[in-house]
C-alpha cells in the first residue's frame, strides 16, 4: 500500500538521521513525546484529508518549574504553611504561565502559518486550520487509522526552535485519546 | 466538577493530578491520604488490601467528593479506582465526576516505581493491583508515556478545561 511504503520510507530516512519532511530547515525542533504512542503500533490507512478542519490548543511551558514543583509539594506538605492552600484561577498563569511577548510572539508564527488564531484562555493558546497547515506548520504527517474517522500525527511536530523552551505541548494533531471503552 | 485520575500504583495520578489541577485553580487530593494508618502498613509491608480493608477508603472517599460537590469545588482527585464497584461507589454524580484512565504496560510502570522512595507501597505489590484492575467503561483513557506536560494538555483539551 502506498502510505505503508511512505512511511517505512520515511523511517529509514529518520535512522540515517535525515528529516524530509521539515519544512523549516535547521532552525526548528522537535516538540518531543507529542505523537500518540499507539499510532506506531497501528497501519494508516490513508492520509488524513488536507482539507480536514482541526481544533488545535498550544500550551505554554512552565516559567519556573523549580517553583512550581516547591509549591506542589508543599501543598501536600501538613508541616508546610502552603498545605492545602490552592491556586486561585488565573493565579497560575501570573506566576508560571507566559508572558505576553510570548504569546504574542507565538500568536504572530501560527498566523503566519494560516491558523486561525484565539485568543488565549486560562494559559492555552487555541488555534484552528487545516490537515494541509498543520503538515506544513509542525513539519509532520497526519494519517488515518481504522475506518477512517481516527487521525494522529505520526511523528513530533517540529517548531521555530527560538520556542524551544517557550511551548510545551500541542494537542489536537489527533484524536487517539477519547472517551471510549478501555479493552484488556 | 470532581476529576478522578485512577490506575494503578506509579502510573502517575498524584504527579498528572498536580500539574492538571494547578493550571486549572482547582484542589488537588490524593486518595492515598484517607487510607488509614492501618491499610498503609499492610501496603508498606507487601500485603494486598481486602476489600474489607478498603470500604472505610471508600466511604471517605465518596463523602470528600459528595462534600465538594454540595460545596461547588472543582477538584481533581487521585485515586486508583481499580475495581468498577469502587468506582460506582464513588462516582455520586456522573455528569459532575468525570474519570481519567492512565494506562500503561505493568513494565514501564514497574521501571517508574522501581525509581520511586517516597510512597508507602510496596513495589512487589504492583502485580496484585494489575490483577486487581478492571478497565473502566466510559473513562478518559490516557496513555501514560508521553511527558505529564503533554498528558496534562491534551486532558484539558479533551474535557474542555
Amino acid at each position: 500500500m502506498r502510505t505503508n511504503a511512505i512511511a517505512a520510507l520515511l523511517a529509514t530516512l529518520a535512522l540515517l538521521g535525515l528529516n524530509i519532511m521539515s519544512a523549516h530547515g535547521a532552525d526548528t525542533v522537535m516538540l518531543k513525546g507529542n505523537h500518540p504512542p499507539d499510532a506506531a503500533k497501528l497501519a494508516a490507512v490513508s492520509d488524513a484529508d488536507p482539507n480536514q478542519r482541526l481544533s488545535m490548543e498550544i500550551s505554554f511551558a512552565v516559567r519556573d518549574p523549580a517553583e512550581l514543583d516547591q509549591l506542589l509539594a508543599d501543598q501536600q506538605n501538613p508541616s508546610s504553611p502552603n498545605f492545602h492552600k490552592w491556586l486561585a484561577t488565573g493565579e497560575y498563569n501570573q506566576r508560571f504561565g507566559p508572558s505576553q511577548a510570548n504569546i504574542d510572539a507565538v500568536s504572530e508564527w501560527l498566523r503566519s502559518e494560516g491558523f486561525t488564531v484565539h485568543p488565549p484562555s486560562n494559559g492555552m493558546l487555541k488555534f484552528s486550520g487545516t490537515v494541509a497547515q498543520a503538515e506544513h506548520a509542525f513539519s509532520t504527517r497526519i494519517a488515518r487509522f481504522g475506518d477512517g474517522t481516527t487521525y494522529a500525527n505520526l511523528d513530533d511536530p517540529s517548531i521555530p526552535a527560538r520556542f524551544d523552551s517557550v511551548l510545551a505541548a500541542v494537542s489536537g494533531l489527533d484524536n487517539m485519546m477519547r472517551a471510549v471503552p478501555a479493552s484488556r | 466538577m470532581v476529576v478522578v485520575v485512577m490506575g494503578v500504583s506509579g502510573a502517575g495520578k498524584t504527579t498528572i493530578g498536580k500539574k492538571l489541577a494547578a493550571q486549572l485553580g482547582w484542589e488537588f487530593r490524593d486518595a492515598d491520604d484517607l487510607h488509614s494508618e492501618a491499610n498503609k502498613a499492610k501496603m508498606k509491608s507487601g500485603i494486598a488490601l481486602t476489600d474489607a480493608d478498603r470500604a472505610p477508603w471508600l466511604a471517605s472517599i465518596h463523602a470528600l467528593i459528595a462534600n465538594s460537590l454540595a460545596r461547588n469545588l472543582n477538584v481533581v482527585l487521585a485515586c486508583s479506582a481499580l475495581k468498577q464497584s469502587y468506582r460506582d461507589e464513588i462516582i455520586v454524580d456522573p455528569a459532575q465526576v468525570k474519570i481519567v484512565y492512565l494506562k500503561g504496560s505493568p513494565e514501564l510502570i514497574a521501571s517508574r516505581i522501581a525509581h520511586r522512595t517516597n510512597h508507602f507501597m510496596n513495589k512487589d505489590l504492583l502485580g496484585s493491583q494489575f490483577d486487581t484492575l478492571e478497565e473502566p467503561r466510559d473513562a478518559l483513557v490516557v496513555d501514560i508515556a508521553p511527558p505529564p506536560e503533554t498528558i496534562v494538555a491534551n486532558l484539558r483539551k479533551q474535557l474542555a478545561l
